[in-house]
């Protein structure tokens, strides 16, 4: 199966948003768009964005690897980082994007408070998406990831713009 | 405890019990029972009567050729589905549009009662706990205490809360702004809704459940509470208070709750939640 018909290609709804469930990824050309994706908890949201070729896309993932559940993983792809990842990337370049332009945040990947630290997942999150990132020549432009909180997580694709907003305070992510 | 009957009674009104889910609940348990029973209950129930006939109708369930009869439903369905499915409906119901006080969005609470439900089944399952329905039933009712919360703050409360934000767990800073916790408050209510033992202390105990050397430890307990940190971990109802809970460290021995086995329940969970939601919404009516 293409990467262009495991994650959605998607248009603005009327508030002009593109809505990123749980274990979810789109991309869009809608320069109208604003992609959003609501309370990360231990999960990542990963945005990227082409400014040339005005493409722009997010995956919000729960859990690092695949191997965990396969089934799981063949159904909603999204849902691991170590698959929904690439396909963000892949579905992206079909509509365009190139490597070397695109701008990568992320954030999420909090954690519960868990003393002896053996329940990470969040942490667990993060390092797949920077062995990924590592392995691939990729940089994250920004990222705001760790903690015990929550966040959302949005893009204008009319510029690439990220924010953040965290217990009702919004800031720009990206640019820095 | 007076200081969690005082903050009830100070509540202008309570979230009403969902009645006729208890009971179908309760006659299923107790082993006793017929279909006209319980049809008898859920038959004064409009909404519930609907939908059940619809699930009995549905594709999964529906024997050749429509009934509109809810005893030929009720069969169709048997025991343990009716009961699951008569629980969600009903506290979809009670916890229907509430989650602002802790910064949800419509429906989470009860996406992460469910997650909460379907986590404390799948562990009590993999742990041959005795009784998993009982599992099911403590994790979908766990987060009660938050309509109370709600009800008394509405959406004040993440401000109030900011007076304590020196305190790293959202439970100490509800204790040390309002004197009591949605935990303490949940097991109040459950025991003014006339829920037995040991609902109400499976509530009580859900964030900090007794440790196996304290005389009120029970692996019920110890279940409700990994299924609350996995329902987060799955991203259901992730509210202000974030992840800001803390995960009791005897837990993971008891249960033999590895990450390996966690993430795969975390990934169980959510796809059953949406499974739920899909189905509740083919079912609902209006």
């Amino acid at each position: 199966m293409s990467a262009v018909a495991q994650v959605r290609i998607a248009d603005a709804d009327q508030k002009g948003l593109i809505t990123i469930g749980i274990a979810d990824m789109a991309v869009s050309q809608d320069p109208s768009a604003r992609l959003i994706t609501y309370a990360l908890g231990s999960c990542i949201g990963v945005t990227l964005y082409d400014p040339v070729a005005r493409v722009g896309g997010m995956l919000h993932f729960m859990l690092p690897n695949a191997a965990t559940n396969e089934a799981k993983a063949a159904e909603k792809p999204g849902m691991f980082g170590d698959v929904g990842i690439p396909l963000l990337f892949k579905a992206a370049y079909d509509l365009g994007a190139r490597k070397e332009r695109l701008v990568v945040c992320a954030a999420g990947g909090a954690e519960v408070i868990d003393d002896d630290g053996q329940f990470r997942v969040g942490s667990r999150n993060r390092t797949i998406l920077r062995k990924l990132f590592w392995k691939n020549n990729i940089l994250l432009a920004a990222d705001d990831t760790g903690g015990n909180i929550s966040r959302t997580m949005s893009m204008s694709l009319a510029d690439g713009a990220v924010t953040i907003r965290t217990k009702g305070t919004e800031r720009v992510l990206w640019p820095l | 405890m007076a200081s969690v009957m005082d903050f009830l009674n100070k509540c202008p009104e309570l979230p009403p019990a969902p009645t006729a889910a208890l009971r179908v609940v309760s006659l299923i348990r107790s082993g006793d029972y017929d279909i006209r029973q319980l049809e008898q209950i859920i038959r004064v129930d409009e909404a519930l009567s609907c939908a059940v006939l619809k699930l009995g109708n549905s594709a999964a369930y529906g024997a050749p050729g429509r009934s509109f009869n809810l005893a030929q439903c009720i069969a169709r369905l048997g025991a343990k589905t009716l009961s699951k499915f008569i629980l969600e409906q009903s506290t979809r119901q009670v916890y229907h549009g509430a989650g602002q006080a802790y910064g949800l969005r419509r429906e989470d609470l009860w996406r992460g009662a469910v997650g909460g439900a379907i986590a404390s089944e799948l562990i009590a399952q993999r742990q041959k706990y005795a009784d998993p329905a009982l599992a099911y039933t403590c994790g979908l009712l766990r987060d009660v205490g938050k309509l109370v919360v709600e009800i008394m703050y509405g959406d004040d409360t993440p401000r109030l809360l900011e007076q304590a934000s020196h305190l790293k767990c959202h439970l100490e800073r509800e204790r040390a702004v309002f004197g009591v916790d949605h935990a303490a408050l949940g097991a109040a209510l459950a025991e003014h809704w006339g829920l037995p033992a040991p609902i109400p202390d499976a509530i009580r105990f859900h964030h900090e459940p007794p440790t196996p050397e304290q005389p009120n430890h029970d692996d019920l307990f110890d279940v409700v509470h990994a299924a609350d940190l996995i329902s987060l971990w799955a991203g259901l109802a992730i509210g202000v208070d974030g992840l800001e809970y803390r995960l009791a460290p005897h837990v993971k021995e008891r249960l033999h709750l590895g990450i390996r086995e966690a993430e795969f329940e975390i990934a169980e969970t959510w796809a059953r939640v949406s499974e739920i939601e899909s189905m509740l919404e083919q079912t609902t009516i209006g």
